[in-house]
């Protein structure tokens, strides 16, 4: 046994050896921070300062530009953020934002059943060091094995060594070393969280991203088990912003009517059913539900793809929350003035 | 819990440390507990299969060795049978049924009213099943006596390493390892952990990547034609294998680290050279299981020629359906059953044919050219397997050859599938390797080749080994393809 350690032992040790170099070397090469690790960075230096903050997931993120809104605001939803993150973000930043007044919770047709399962692990990693957020089902491995660089990048890193070169192109890894936000494919992620998004797309090519984006937010976007302890993390987390004489305004975004008419009717149904029971629990006047997803407001124009909007549909929206900023209302595309706060 | 997982991992690590500082006496106790809860890490309430399986079998074993009578004997062995199939009938071949007879009952404006069993299938449960019915038999043909210690006949049912996709044990390979002293064996341990590896290059390396080329194409196959679809369909051949003889080197290699042998799985299975040789080849212990539990009571080639064809036939209709409940895995045995029949009928018209070539001086080009026969039918068998019903099968075998008119270019260029030129290239470079190293492995194992090798040769081929794995392999959620049966 003694001599099987030994030789264990020393086939390990070259391998561990190997390994410590390998991290050493993608540690040196990939020193750009993740989009996430961006949109942190600047959230916490903008906190102190905040009076209206964005949370939930891609159709959050490329929603609501700060912008454009008459008070100080931040845009803290992410791409696949679940609603234990938007829960934890805000209970976890309420203190540090001592003149937080609004709160936008966007709220997707798979956002009660979505779930971390769908969230890139290295996410999880960023959750974690960047918000202090530790995931919904405790440390797993993923997250472990995620804190190594080497391991992220493992189906790149070898490449990326021989060609010296740091990833480019379509990765979460975005380039701010020098000081510019990460943009890609016509993105760009700006110093408010808000995911500038420009273009649009049209007939076609529409139609069958339409069909794609249904399918998967059906198929694999819709954990049934999950919808009522989301719901439940979603009612605790706007209970403490009433808590704090913070408004809620629960926004359902506008969708094209190609996306929605490729949605199966149930599931549709469903989503209207249970964002109406997370607004049912509040009061009215505290608690605003703001249905937008059909509608003609918005037209094709106004989105980047099926279901995200662009620049244009932000611009809209911003008018949309302006009203409500203002004077609690919540009229759709009608011009609303408003006093800067700023 | 996955094999190809870290949790797998930690888990069999902590196994087989306790295991080997436990007395003998004591260890079916952990493996039993550590079986269960292998087990339980999917679905704990389905263990009470696995716990019923086991009470029934016992039992009736026991009864059937104490019973002089045949008649007596019989009616036992049918009471194990019906329960133990029963369970399988119930949990795997309900809805199939179900569906089936409501299609056919509304072509008569028949409404069919039975209610479908909203049921998750049990992990494994073919495998454990046919297992246990393996001792039940052996017991009634007193090929061995009826084990008297629960805990152990337990073990023998739930053994973690073969529980969920097999080696299916026999009760007379298998139980007596369990009563067996086992020293610690560094070359076992060592024997065992480089198979581990071997299985998880196969896995995460090869099958897990097909696997994206093979959805791309089975998810959708009438958005494809020609080249796509064959690239598909051989991108699913080593997809499959190497899922499940990637499965089966981790569950031998497994049990090769605790001291016990399993059997032999795979036999280099595209290689064979008849669609007979392939099934002796291919999934031994279910091949096997079926020759000694089924072809051979009845009655095997020792019967008229229409008699053999039935066997045959039922044999690998039954087979088909093992795999899955669907009309997809019947005709694909049913299919295989022909083509058995159809090699042994044409084998002396083949012989002939191959003479009058010239090709009997050539013995390599005639192998060779049997081999590729062989796989091109195995490959065209497997589209059967994979499609998601009839009717995209259909499709898929008629447009196998279609699509050309794009051009070349075009051709190729949709054969692609939108699959990254480094994927195909890691995974045409791994197919390479698995390739030289079954060639290798002709004469002998290729851990016979390296443990003869220098140490420093051999330890930077597993280090190489380690670390293709890591950087080439898929480390999603991809679940074994034969857990599903």
């Amino acid at each position: 046994m003694k001599r099987f350690l030994k030789s264990s032992f020393g086939f390990l040790a070259p391998l561990m050896l190997v390994g410590v170099l390998f991290e050493w070397q993608a540690r040196r090469m990939y020193t750009a921070e993740t989009n996430l690790a961006y949109q942190a960075r600047h959230f916490r230096e903008r906190c102190p300062s905040v009076r209206l903050l964005v949370l939930g997931n891609s159709h959050g993120d490329k929603a609501v530009n700060p912008e454009d809104l008459c008070v100080p605001a931040f845009n803290m939803a992410f791409a696949s953020q679940d609603s234990y993150y938007d829960a934890q973000i805000l209970a976890r930043s309420l203190a540090s934002m001592p003149r937080l007044r609004y709160l936008v919770l966007v709220l997707s047709p798979f956002s009660f059943g979505w779930d971390e399962a769908s969230i890139s692990p290295f996410l999880l990693v960023d959750y974690h060091r960047r918000l202090g957020i530790p995931p919904r089902d405790g440390v797993n491995a993923e997250l472990l094995f995620n804190h190594s660089l080497l391991f992220r990048h493992r189906a790149t890193f070898l490449g990326d060594w021989f060609k010296g070169k740091r990833p480019r192109g379509k990765t979460a890894v975005a380039d701010s070393a020098a000081g510019a936000p990460p943009s890609w494919e016509g993105e760009l992620l700006t110093a408010k969280g808000y995911r500038l998004a420009q273009g649009s797309l049209t007939g076609v090519a529409l139609q069958a991203h339409a069909v794609d984006r249904a399918r998967l937010h059906q198929q694999t976007c819709f954990d049934g088990t999950r919808v009522e302890e989301n719901l439940d993390l979603l009612a605790h987390a706007v209970q403490r912003a009433l808590n704090r004489k913070v408004r809620v305004l629960l926004l359902l975004p506008p969708y094209t009517p190609a996306y929605l008419s490729a949605l199966e009717p149930s599931f549709l149904a469903r989503y209207y059913e249970t964002a109406a029971r997370l607004a049912a629990w509040f009061d009215s006047a505290e608690v605003t539900l703001l249905d937008l997803t059909r509608s003609p407001e918005f037209t094709d124009e106004d989105f980047f793809n099926s279901d995200h909007l662009n620049v244009h549909g932000a611009v809209k929206i911003a008018t949309v929350l302006n009203g409500w900023i203002e004077d609690g209302s919540v009229p759709v595309g009608v011009e609303v003035s408003c006093t800067d706060h700023r | 819990m996955l094999f190809n997982s870290f949790q797998f991992f930690v888990f069999f690590a902590v196994v087989t440390a306790v295991h080997f500082s436990l007395p003998q006496r004591w260890r079916w106790v952990l493996l039993l507990a550590a079986s269960y809860y292998f087990y339980m890490c999917w679905k704990p309430e389905y263990v009470v299969l696995i716990l019923f399986a086991t009470g029934v079998n016992y039992a009736l074993a026991i009864a059937i060795e104490r019973q002089d009578r045949p008649a007596a004997r019989r009616l036992l062995l049918s009471l194990s049978l019906t329960a133990t199939l029963g369970v399988l009938l119930a949990f795997k071949y309900f809805n199939f049924v179900n569906e089936s007879v409501r299609g056919w009952l509304a072509a008569f404006n028949i409404v069919h009213v039975v209610p479908y069993f909203n049921i998750l299938l049990p992990v494994g449960i073919s495998f454990y099943t046919f297992q246990t019915l393996s001792y039940t038999i052996d017991v009634y043909w007193k090929k061995r006596p009826a084990e008297r210690h629960l805990g152990i006949f337990a073990l023998y049912v739930s053994f973690f390493p073969q529980l969920v996709a097999g080696p299916i044990e026999r009760s007379t390979r298998l139980l007596p390892q369990f009563r067996r002293p086992h020293a610690f064996d560094a070359r076992g341990v060592a024997d065992g952990l480089t198979r581990m590896l071997w299985g998880l290059f196969k896995k995460t390396v090869i099958a897990d990547r097909a696997a994206v080329v093979v959805d791309a194409v089975y998810g959708d196959p009438s958005g494809h034609a020609g080249l796509p679809l064959i690239v598909g369909t051989l991108a699913f051949a080593y997809q499959i294998y190497c899922d499940f003889s990637g499965y089966s080197d981790i569950a031998v290699g497994a049990a090769r680290v605790l001291g016990y042998d399993l059997m032999q799985n795979f036999d280099r299975p595209y290689r064979a050279r008849s669609i007979g040789d392939f099934w002796r080849r291919w999934h031994i212990s279910l091949s096997t299981w079926f020759r000694d539990y089924l072809y051979i009571p009845l009655g095997g080639n020792r019967v008229p020629g229409g008699r053999w064809a039935l066997n045959i036939l039922v044999v690998f209709l039954l087979s088909g359906l093992w795999h899955g409940a669907a009309w997809t895995f019947l005709l694909w045995g049913g299919l295989h059953g022909v083509l058995l029949m159809t090699g042994a009928c044409t084998g002396p018209v083949r012989a002939r044919v191959a003479s009058w070539l010239g090709l009997g001086r050539v013995p390599r080009i005639r192998n060779g050219l049997a081999v590729a026969a062989t796989f091109a039918l195995v490959c065209l068998g497997w589209v059967l397997f994979r499609a998601d019903s009839i009717r995209d099968a259909a499709y898929i075998y008629t447009h196998l050859f279609t699509g050309a008119a794009s051009g070349l270019a075009g051709w190729w260029g949709s054969a692609r599938l939108h699959v990254g030129a480094a994927d195909w290239l890691i995974l045409l470079g791994s197919v390479c390797l698995l390739e030289t190293v079954e060639w290798l492995e002709k004469k002998q194992p290729l851990r016979a080749y390296l443990a003869a090798a220098p140490v420093a040769f051999r330890w930077a081929a597993y280090q190489g080994l380690v670390w293709l794995i890591f950087f080439c392999g898929q480390f999603g959620r991809q679940a074994f393809i034969y857990f599903q049966f």
